[in-house]
């Protein structure tokens, strides 16, 4: 018993540092792991603090999705924020930042959003620290009625969805007071691809959908202040009830909530 | 001077408290770093394993005879096998009532907004650390030492003080975990006292861990809203069919140095009710941790 004890803790021992030793060859030597499809800035943080400093500028010729990708491996709060001549879509002004943690391997922060044409600048705020911080980004021009849709919705035609999508929910939310109300019950009796767009037109107050499951949760769409588009959002679900949730509080606007199966 | 030839209750204690937080720290340091499958390793073979080898290195004990490294029938194997897979129907509907009752009464748990996945090795690690490693090592720990450490106290109750505390340990998986890891323990602790053998407890526990990883996602995504009906024959029956199982073990022979290590009526030093308590703070905030990121 002892002796075959010890030779499957040895032999666990043998393929477990195998394994680690391959994982860690999978990732850069700096702990980043960010996809071969995006363009990379890396910045070395130790040299000094920096405040609002511009990393990078581009020029969008047309309207474009923009995809972001960051991962740091130093201690410490950095905030990477984009600045647009143009109008970001979903957002009620030209800029957006994000808080980046120490995240690195198979954990990012991450975004989509999607532009108009004109130049865009990425700035970085962040104190000195050992380590560095690495953003992936990646262009991809959208079609043109594609963004004509988008735009409509941003100016506040909601009722625009994709094809395929039908809605399942709308309301306006003025005066409304919901605190994770159900909205729409779905139950997958298979594993399903399935899309997800939530539309607002909020200026103020709460509104969050969500969408709720056991093995994934969708937290936090059609949020006024940080996205009120969310487009398209594709993901795969087990088998089991999911559960579309609102919360709306002194919010003004619509609401659509739109689901492809 | 004769060494004595079993753990204490102090010792235990002491180092289950030092186990409990260096897990959660080691993980919160090394699991965003390294990834869950090493992580999982580093806790097995680090927190849980290393102690009680160190002790059986440095007192000169026989891990045959204070661990109960020994063999068993093929009819305690086999009974071992079916228990740990009907049994984990029981425990799974237990820690879906529990995380049920949590959800709606407390709140939801919201993991942070980052992308997270596994590699391909970081799978393996998971699966292997979860089938193999788990088993062997938190039964060393558990129901070799910390049993063999408390039947110093009563030799019939070891086991269920032991599989209390080997539930409120997995607080640190979630609130909802706490009383079907319980009930685990205590069929794990059972098996180890009637059979002797603590093979019998690490072929239940791969058996249940294997049955997780198996039926685990498919059962949590059919019973999100509510516990069907089906689930509760399955857990009911898989409680049934594990007593008779268990009933029906073969009762372990002691062998002659297993009567001197066994001993009952030892007290608990004071310094052995001070990290008992200092566990329970320890679990407890942990616990009071999740709730108020329950309530937030």
């Amino acid at each position: 018993m002892k002796k075959t004890v010890y030779t499957i803790l040895i032999l666990s021992i043998v393929i477990g540092v195998s394994l680690m030793v391959f994982d860690i060859m999978d990732r850069s030597s700096d702990g980043f792991r960010i996809p071969a499809r995006f363009k990379k800035v890396v910045v070395d943080l130790s040299d000094r603090a920096r405040s609002n400093e511009l990393l990078f500028e581009n020029h969008l010729e047309v309207p474009s999705s923009i995809e972001l990708f960051m991962q740091s491996n130093a201690a410490g709060e950095k905030t990477v924020e984009v600045i647009s001549e143009s109008e970001i879509l979903g957002l009620n002004r030209r800029k957006i930042d994000f808080n980046v943690g120490q995240y690195t391997g198979n954990s990012a922060t991450s975004a989509t959003f999607v532009m108009d044409a004109g130049k865009y600048s990425v700035y970085l705020t962040s104190p000195q620290t050992d380590g560095q911080i690495a953003i992936g980004y990646q262009e991809s021009p959208k079609e043109s009625s594609e963004f004509e849709r988008l735009y409509r919705i941003h100016e506040g035609d909601l009722d625009n969805p994709p094809a395929g999508y039908e809605e399942i929910f709308s309301a306006d939310l003025l005066g409304r007071s919901w605190q994770t109300k159900v909205i729409y019950t779905l139950s997958l009796a298979t594993t399903k691809d399935i899309g997800l767009s939530v539309y607002t037109s909020a200026q103020q107050g709460t509104v969050s959908v969500d969408l709720i499951g056991n093995t994934s949760s969708l937290i936090g769409l059609g949020n006024p202040a940080r996205n009120r588009i969310c487009d398209q959002l594709e993901t795969r679900l087990t088998p089991g009830e999911y559960q579309f949730k609102v919360t709306c509080e002194n919010a003004d606007g619509q609401l659509y909530v739109f689901l492809k199966q | 001077m004769i060494k004595r030839q079993s753990p204490t209750i102090t010792q235990a204690n002491i180092a289950f408290f030092i186990t409990a937080v260096i897990t959660l720290v080691g993980s919160a340091f090394f699991q965003p770093r390294l990834g869950v499958g090493t992580n999982l390793w580093i806790n097995e073979f680090v927190y849980i394993l290393f102690p009680p080898l160190l002790l059986v290195w440095i007192n000169g004990w026989s891990v045959e005879d204070v661990y109960r490294f020994r063999k068993t029938s093929i009819r305690n194997m086999v009974i071992s096998v079916l228990a740990g897979l009907n049994l984990w129907f029981f425990a799974f509907y237990v820690s879906r009532i529990s995380r049920m009752f949590l959800d709606n009464r407390i709140g939801l748990l919201i993991i942070p907004d980052q992308q997270t996945d596994l590699s391909i090795y970081q799978s393996i690690l998971l699966l292997i650390g979860m089938i193999v490693l788990a088993p062997i090592c938190e039964e060393t720990f558990f129901r070799g030492f910390m049993q063999r450490a408390y039947e110093g106290h009563s030799k019939r109750y070891g086991f269920v003080v032991t599989g209390t505390i080997f539930g409120s340990y997995h607080v640190l998986n979630g609130i909802s975990e706490v009383f079907s890891a319980c009930i685990l323990g205590l069929a794990m602790g059972y098996l180890v006292y009637k059979t002797d053998s603590i093979a019998t407890s690490m072929i239940f526990h791969a058996a249940a861990n294997t049955c997780a990883i198996a039926l685990g996602g498919v059962f949590a995504a059919s019973t999100l809203l509510a516990v069907p009906a089906w689930l509760h024959i399955i857990a009911f029956g898989g409680l049934g069919l594990t007593v008779v199982f268990l009933r029906s073990l073969t009762v372990g022979s002691r062998s002659e140095d297993d009567q001197n290590i066994s001993r009952e009526g030892e007290r608990m030093s004071g310094t052995g009710v001070v990290f008992l308590a200092l566990s329970a703070i320890f679990l407890v905030s942990a616990g009071i941790m999740e709730i108020i990121a329950r309530l937030g």
